[in-house]
């Protein structure tokens, strides 16, 4: 009598072995992993589309870098340009870097765009965009004679917030602070100055 | 579409981190499964419980016989006799007789109905603890209600026990197993699902943001790649990083100043070309009249038979003013055609130093001809010409014939240029400073050789070094402003380039032609192929067969 009670129990446990603990776990298991695939694959595109957007009619980010040349033209004594304090005042940011032959070449056009502007309450700030050890943008800017103030963006700080994509790029920003417009290679003189006017108004 | 990269990827990375981790978990659970089934087997836990019945049966047997040893012993006649008549005597003889009979016992004891004992038999030596147990066995020697008793105490070895209780033990915890089994199976899946889930969280996040970074590069690529193909090569992709791609952006970025370069040499020839068949057309257009005027004039002067001197000298007047000028116009016209049909270099590879050392001894030797005199001569008699030849062979690519032709333009220009400061200064005030240096030396370059002409003459002035090489433009009274479009033309057929400045030994102007090591042209001059309408086909050397 008790053997054959015990020996139904046996049957009973190795029963369970066989297919009881597997299949609630691994449904349970399997579900989970769908769930988190369905998951990732609906919010990875948001994500990727959200930074595929483009800046212009955004706020232009906020950044602070210091000035490696021409921090006088700015009418202060500061060692940094800041964004949130250029507020009130057009802003041109002219991405460059010391290795990129158009920037090179758009620079002094920029230079005679920022001489011309600089009493008309616009801010022309050149952002070098070389890494520490890609060149030196202050032994550049001088021997180019620019005036505007350079700042390095040795990080890619600026860059990344602003989504530099290529140089040169200039990113004019209205009073408000608002990213008006993006022009990427060499801009002409008359096309920049349109754009300061749109960021005055 | 956007941001497909990016999902791939992070499916990429989650199947390449989920796939091990679920074959292992599966590996685990099926192995725990097989260990399970061999180790926890009902026969084995029946032949466990078999054994401890075995063992529990052994143990009543040893204690019922010890028991039944007790019975027998009070069953004895003069044991129970002496007990009856409270012999202690007697009754010790008795257990005398009785003890030595059964092995296990420790001590024998006969005790009154009060409990005091009367005798007492014992082995000699007490119970050991640690080894053996005391199992008491008390039975009457009578009937009758005040009886005394038999106390039996014997040994029992506690080797049996333990090993019955180890026994239960093992059956205890094997049956635990038995029961935890499942639970424990669950668990571990339990386990392995939780490692799982955090993998994947932790496999998506990282892919993404790997990703991320990845393809904001590629879309930076992309972006230059649209912009180069709508024709705007002003454009470089930030160098980032220290990977594949950034050495695909540091390639890209050479490769679109690459694509400027050429660029630029094919739109100067392009325009230069269509300088050279203006110069053509004009040579050809002056050029026709200009005999038949000279002829006429000449006609004119001659047939004239009368006697009117002062037309007479009017007419010779007019003829040699014609024949002045029909002169300089086709030395124009000359130049203009030579300028026209300036013939395309055919590179070949030579020693710079071999080549300047030519130059030196063909165009150095003739020293008292007239400047005026053919294009080849470079003759400085009042000037001090010096060719400085370099150590190092400095392999080039180049046309002996045109760049020989460029070195002759170069110097007969800084000859002329320190001339005409000579007689400007000369006229201003009587005695112009000493002046007359003309240095050829060659250099290395990063990316080839240059070859630098130095004067102490006036210079250029800054705002027309870029001006000096276009055609016509020239600063000198006679020129034709051809001969430094010429030098330039034939500089960017070397794949070269030509910069003129201030030269800083000498004082004067410097112009410096670089030119691309041998290796190199062929990449640059492709483009160059598709703008000749004939390339010219080396002269065969080989003989047919026939």
């Amino acid at each position: 009598m008790q053997s054959s009670t015990e020996r139904s129990a046996t049957d009973d446990a190795d029963g369970r072995r066989l297919r009881g603990p597997r299949s609630p776990a691994s449904v349970a298991g399997a579900l989970g992993l769908v769930l988190v695939l369905l998951v990732g694959y609906a919010l990875l595109p948001r994500i990727a589309l959200f930074h595929a957007a483009s800046i212009v009619g955004r706020a232009g980010p906020d950044f602070s870098l210091t000035l490696v040349a021409n921090g006088a033209s700015l009418g202060g004594d500061d060692t940094a340009v800041t964004m949130s304090r250029l507020r009130g005042r057009a802003v041109l940011l002219d991405f460059w870097a010391t290795w990129c032959p158009p920037c090179r070449v758009e620079a002094p056009i920029v230079d005679q765009v920022a001489r011309r502007w600089r009493d008309r309450g616009v801010v022309v700030v050149g952002v070098a965009t070389d890494a520490p050890d890609q060149g030196d943008p202050r032994a550049f800017a001088l021997g180019e004679g620019l005036t505007y103030p350079i700042v390095h963006d040795m990080n890619g700080e600026a860059s990344r917030l602003y989504e530099i994509a290529n140089l040169p790029t200039l990113v004019f920003v209205s009073r408000s602070g608002k990213v008006v417009a993006v022009r990427v290679g060499i801009t002409d003189d008359a096309e920049i100055e349109r754009l300061l006017r749109r960021a005055l108004d | 579409m956007r941001g497909k990269t990016e999902r791939r990827l992070a499916l990429v990375i989650l199947l390449t981190a989920i796939l091990p981790l679920a074959s292992a978990m599966m590996l685990a659970y099926s192995l725990l499964n097989s260990i399970s089934s061999v180790w926890l087997r009902p026969e084995v836990e029946q032949e466990l419980e078999r054994g401890i019945e075995l063992y529990k049966d052994y143990v009543r047997v040893v204690k019922d016989d010890m028991k039944h040893q007790t019975d027998a012993m009070s069953g004895d006649t003069a044991l129970r006799e002496a007990a009856h008549n409270r012999d202690a005597e007697a009754c010790a003889s008795a257990l005398g007789v009785l003890f030595p009979r059964y092995g296990q016992l420790v001590s024998l004891e006969v005790d009154d109905s009060a409990g005091h004992p009367l005798a007492r038999r014992d082995r000699g030596r007490p119970l050991d603890e640690a080894t053996e147990r005391k199992l008491e066995v008390i039975r009457p020697l009578s009937t009758d209600s005040a009886s005394a008793n038999l106390v039996a105490t014997f040994a029992f070895d506690r080797r049996y026990e333990q090993e019955l209780e180890s026994a239960g033990a093992t059956h205890d915890a094997y049956a635990q197993l038995e029961k935890d089994r499942a639970r424990m199976s669950a668990g571990y899946f339990e386990a392995f699902a939780i490692l799982l889930g955090i993998t994947v969280v932790v496999t998506v996040v990282l892919g993404f943001i790997l990703a991320r970074g990845f393809t904001r590069r590629i879309n930076r690529l992309a972006n230059a790649i649209n912009r180069v193909a709508a024709g705007d090569l002003a454009v470089r992709v930030p160098v980032t990083g220290s990977d594949e791609l950034t050495e695909l952006a540091r390639v890209f970025n050479r490769m679109l100043g690459e694509m400027q370069q050429s660029r630029a040499r094919i739109e100067y020839l392009q325009r230069i070309g269509a300088w050279q068949e203006m110069a053509q057309r004009l040579a050809h257009e002056i050029k026709n009249p200009l005999t038949p005027i000279q002829l006429a004039v000449q006609e004119c002067h001659q047939k004239y038979s009368g006697d009117n001197a002062k037309f007479r000298a009017l007419l010779d007047t007019t003829l040699e003013i014609v024949e002045e000028e029909v002169g300089t116009l086709r030395r124009l016209v000359g130049n203009f055609s030579s300028f026209a049909r300036l013939p395309h270099a055919e590179l070949r590879e030579a020693s710079l130093r071999d080549f300047l050392r030519e130059c030196s001894e063909q165009l150095g030797h003739l020293g008292n001809e007239p400047l005026e005199g053919g294009d080849d001569v470079v003759i400085a008699h009042d000037v001090e010409v010096r060719w400085e030849l370099p150590d190092d062979p400095m392999p080039v690519a180049i046309d002996r014939q045109m760049l020989r032709r460029v070195l002759v333009n170069l110097v007969r220009n800084a000859v002329e240029a320190i001339r005409g400061a000579r007689a400007e200064g000369a006229l201003a005030n009587g005695s112009g400073p000493k002046q007359g240096r003309v240095i050829v030396h060659a250099q290395r370059e990063n990316e080839g050789a240059a070859i630098v002409v130095e004067d102490d003459g006036p210079g250029v002035a800054e705002e027309a070094t870029e001006r000096i090489f276009d055609p016509y433009y020239t600063s000198k009274r006679q020129g034709t402003g051809l001969g430094l479009a010429i030098v330039k033309k034939i500089v960017v057929e070397h794949n070269g380039a030509i910069t003129a400045g201030r030269s800083l030994r000498l004082g004067g102007a410097e112009f410096a032609v670089l030119l691309p090591l041998p290796g190199s042209p062929a990449r640059a001059i492709a483009p160059l192929d598709e703008w000749r309408e004939v390339a010219p086909s080396p002269p065969s050397s080989r003989r047919s067969v026939v």
